[in-house]
């Protein structure tokens, strides 16, 4: 029983359910309003009112980060889960449609893979500036072609096993079969690639933000507060560690969850 | 009459690289905010609507986007890539500006990713579970999870400001491409060096490998001629894909570091809805990343003797 | 203790994985003495333990395996083999293992030349001056095989399982070490291959002086070959001898099934 409490597994899911917690409950954990400024308290250092300090604006820096957290893994489980839809779909009409249209499904996922996925995030984000959708669209955009090409990789690959290929002989019906047999061996790859990409497209909600194609202002974005912050370092340095630091341990938790997944954690 | 295969895959490139542009300018048309209006209002305070509809006559954006799109093919077969919208200049031209400086930041990132994880994935290997492979295991989660751009600042602030010992921002010499470099090259080489090192381990658990301990044959020799090859395959298309995004993608280390480069170009361009500039940006890259899947799948062929076979 | 004319003693020889005294231990307690030019056969059913002894003396037990007690002797000198006795039993020169599974044993990203005077410049090592270059040698040994001299140039994939085979005859025929670990070297190959693998191994054996094991679950292939027979039943050895003695007059259970067995093979079904 203690072996398994200190092991890696129980530490890295501890982790990650404090963090998806902490995120969850921000409205209700964090000390003071994100957005409350008070400019006499202007770039404070840490200190028992402000616990991670404050920021240009004599906003509370922790709070903020709180609900920046929020923000981000929202949008990036609604970044995901577009892209896993949208590529599940293609995915496997790609692999199992036949004749012409399967050609034409593999090159649209083929279109989506010849442009590194930030491009393709900037141009769809570039739809509607300055808005959550926006990012959201964008990066699901960018991730959706990955996970056509992985899973029509997985269902092609399923199709082929001896026992869906009984299956087909003994006459079971299509649904049935893709939904008895070839989903649950996808159940690993999809949950460890879920875990990585989700980081993936955590790290690229705060480069995009930072570059201006977010939420505007006075959101308590990671990225955004980093770029704010950038001007402060002599002066507030935790204006730039605290949400740099948070974006790290979160994207960190997930990798190890996505690698736990892949079952390579333990050959470390 | 057989056609060979390359003619197929090239004429199948040039399929999918026409099909994203279309489907970009597609985007474009039926996106909101009207591109005439945004340069205008760029431009000058409150423009007009005679201003702007005779910019939308001039720019060819009062016919339909289909007749838009042929225009705009016309001109790319015939080398033309028109004007940027937003500075007027040619747009040839300023990628070609931008070239340079892209190509050193991505070769100098690729090469300390080359470095980093030949070094990291061999090390882990062969001190397979000591304190070396852990450490470097917590290296890699840790650096990996960090913000590219944010290592960046972070070294901007130490070594640039803190201890004065490289520039700080723009282009130009070798020293310049050393810090964002590194800040793009961490975390991509660390965790690939983690993928070299399953290769590895993989590649030595193989029975010839035993074989050839039997044989004689001294660790060197079992290492260059029996692990490293088989080791390196699945390497090649990461270190491809790695350098087609590095080639493509690096706008938020270049902003960091105040350095022109394509990424800036595209981000500059989309945000002002300069359509021409990022329909030809949108090929510009789409070649390159498409050229470097090309490079990277001929290294495999050369690499396994059963491929060449069979081909 | 034994005569110092032995090539190769082994006394006790356990296998396991180390650490604690309760460690699973998956060979036990093997013993037997080889001399120049023996040919000793260890036979049992599958997964008794035939292969990790091989492994053990030939150094290259898998991790976490290891050798857990016994001695073990080579011309007159001790060595724990993958203990610092390597430097009294190298592999290749003096220990050469040939795999179950000829496609597994060969790289195949390497050319059959190469595989063959890699090892053969193992071999030879710093030593002597050969009167032939290493690819003379290789050649000459593939053809001794019956393969063509092109087979030199080919890779794996390009030969059939038969001619992979042969290619690995060819190189223990080529290194020519002191002594020659064969396991299965008779199964799933054809009367041809079958022939060609006894015909070398009385080759090395009679003009080279190797002392060969061959490890097989063919009864009827060893009864030929060996001169003594060790079989190895749940990792333990229960019968060592000449073989002519053990398969006329089996003492323990198992060895009298492995023998009815053959018999029964031999007569058809009947």
């Amino acid at each position: 029983m203690w072996h398994f409490i200190f092991s890696r597994t129980a530490v890295s899911i501890l982790f990650c359910l404090i963090i998806g917690l902490a995120a969850l409950l921000a409205p209700w954990l964090s000390p003071k309003d994100p957005l409350a400024a008070d400019l006499s308290c202007r770039l404070a250092a840490p200190c028992a009112q402000f616990p991670l300090g404050a920021d240009q604006l004599g906003r509370c820096v922790l709070s903020r980060i709180l609900w920046g957290l929020r923000l981000s893994l929202g949008g990036a489980l609604a970044a995901s889960g577009l892209a896993v839809g949208a590529g599940t779909l293609l995915g496997i009409g790609a692999a199992l449609a036949k004749g012409w249209v399967g050609i034409l499904l593999r090159a649209v996922i083929d279109m989506g893979l010849s442009m590194p996925g930030l491009i393709l995030a900037i141009v769809f984000a570039g739809l509607a500036p300055g808005t959550m959708q926006g990012l959201i669209l964008g990066l699901a955009a960018a991730n959706w072609p990955w996970w056509a090409r992985l899973i029509r990789g997985l269902a092609l690959s399923a199709a082929q096993k001896e026992f869906v290929i009984a299956a087909r002989a003994a006459g079971l019906k299509p649904s049935r079969i893709v939904l008895a047999y070839i989903l649950p061996q996808f159940k690993n790859p999809l949950l460890a690639g879920a875990s990585l990409k989700t980081g993936r497209i955590i790290l690229a909600f705060a480069g995009l933000s930072y570059l201006g194609l977010g939420p505007p202002p006075p959101a308590p974005e990671l990225g955004r507060m980093l770029q704010e912050a950038g001007i402060y370092m002599a002066r507030a340095p935790w204006l730039v560690f605290a949400p740099g630091i948070s974006i790290t341990l979160v994207v960190a938790a997930l990798n190890v969850a996505g690698k736990i997944f892949q079952g390579e954690f333990y050959d470390a | 009459m057989m056609v060979p295969d390359w003619i197929k895959r090239l004429a199948y490139t040039g399929f999918v690289l026409w099909g994203v542009s279309l489907c970009t300018f597609i985007l474009f048309a039926l996106s909101p905010g009207d591109p005439a209006e945004i340069i205008l209002s760029a431009q000058s305070q409150a423009p007009g609507r005679e201003q702007i509809e005779a910019l939308r006559h001039t720019l060819a954006l009062d016919r339909h986007w289909t007749v838009q799109y042929l225009f705009w093919m016309g001109r790319i077969c015939s080398g033309d890539f028109g004007q940027s919208w937003q500075t007027g200049r040619p747009i040839f031209q300023e990628i070609l500006l931008c070239l340079k400086p892209t190509l050193e930041l991505a070769l100098a990132a690729f090469l300390m990713v080359l470095v980093l994880s030949g070094a990291s994935g061999m090390l882990s290997a062969v001190f397979r579970h000591k304190s070396v492979d852990y450490l470097v295991a917590v290296l890699t989660v840790v650096s990996s999870a960090m913000p590219p751009f944010w290592l960046g600042i972070m070294l901007v602030w130490s070594v640039s400001l803190g201890l004065g010992l490289l520039p700080v921002g723009g282009q130009g010499s070798a020293a310049h491409v050393i810090l964002p470099g590194f800040s793009l090259a961490l975390g991509l080489g660390l965790l690939q060096g983690s993928m070299l090192r399953s290769a590895l381990i993989r590649t030595m658990e193989a029975d010839f490998i035993g074989f050839a301990r039997t044989r004689g044959l001294s660790t060197m020799k079992i290492f260059f001629r029996h692990i490293l090859p088989h080791a390196l395959v699945p390497m090649i298309s990461l270190w491809g894909v790695c350098l087609g995004q590095l080639l493509g993608g690096a706008m938020i280390v270049e902003s960091v570091f105040a350095r022109p480069g394509l990424g800036r170009l595209m981000v500059q361009a989309v945000m002002a809805r300069d359509i021409p500039m990022v329909q030809a940006l949108v090929l510009f890259i789409c070649l390159i990343f498409v050229g470097v899947n090309a490079l990277t799948d001929f290294i495999h062929w050369r690499l396994d003797p059963q491929m060449r076979a069979f081909l | 203790m034994m005569p110092d004319s032995d090539l190769l003693s082994v006394q006790d020889l356990c296998i396991g994985i180390p650490g604690n005294d309760s460690g699973t231990v998956l060979v036990k307690n093997v013993s037997f003495c080889l001399n120049k030019g023996d040919i000793l056969g260890i036979t049992g059913k599958s997964g008794s333990g035939k292969t990790l002894t091989a492994l053990a003396l030939a150094g290259i037990l898998p991790k976490p395996l290891a050798v857990r007690s016994g001695i073990v002797w080579f011309k007159g000198c001790p060595v724990l083999p993958g203990k610092g006795g390597e430097n009294f039993l190298v592999p290749g020169r003096d220990i050469l293992m040939l795999f179950q599974s000829p496609s597994r044993a060969l790289d195949p990203w390497v050319r059959i030349g190469v595989h063959l005077t890699d090892s053969i410049k193992a071999a030879i090592g710093a030593s002597a001056t050969p009167r032939e270059t290493p690819k003379e040698t290789a050649v000459r040994a593939l053809e001794k095989t019956g393969l063509d001299a092109t087979a030199y140039d080919c890779y794996p994939f390009e030969l059939s399982g038969g001619q992979r085979q042969r290619c690995l005859m060819a190189l223990a025929l080529a290194v020519k070490p002191r002594i020659l670990i064969a396991d299965e070297p008779f199964t799933g190959q054809d009367d041809n291959n079958k022939s060609l693998v006894l015909k070398s191994i009385r080759d090395l054996t009679e003009n080279e002086g190797t002392a060969v094991i061959v490890i097989s679950h063919d009864l009827r292939g060893l009864q030929g070959l060996a001169q003594n027979l060790l079989v190895i039943y749940n990792g333990r050895q229960i019968e060592a001898g000449p073989a002519r003695d053990i398969i006329q007059t089996p003492c323990h259970a198992h060895t009298r099934e492995l023998v009815r067995a053959m018999m029964f093979m031999e007569g058809g079904g009947r």
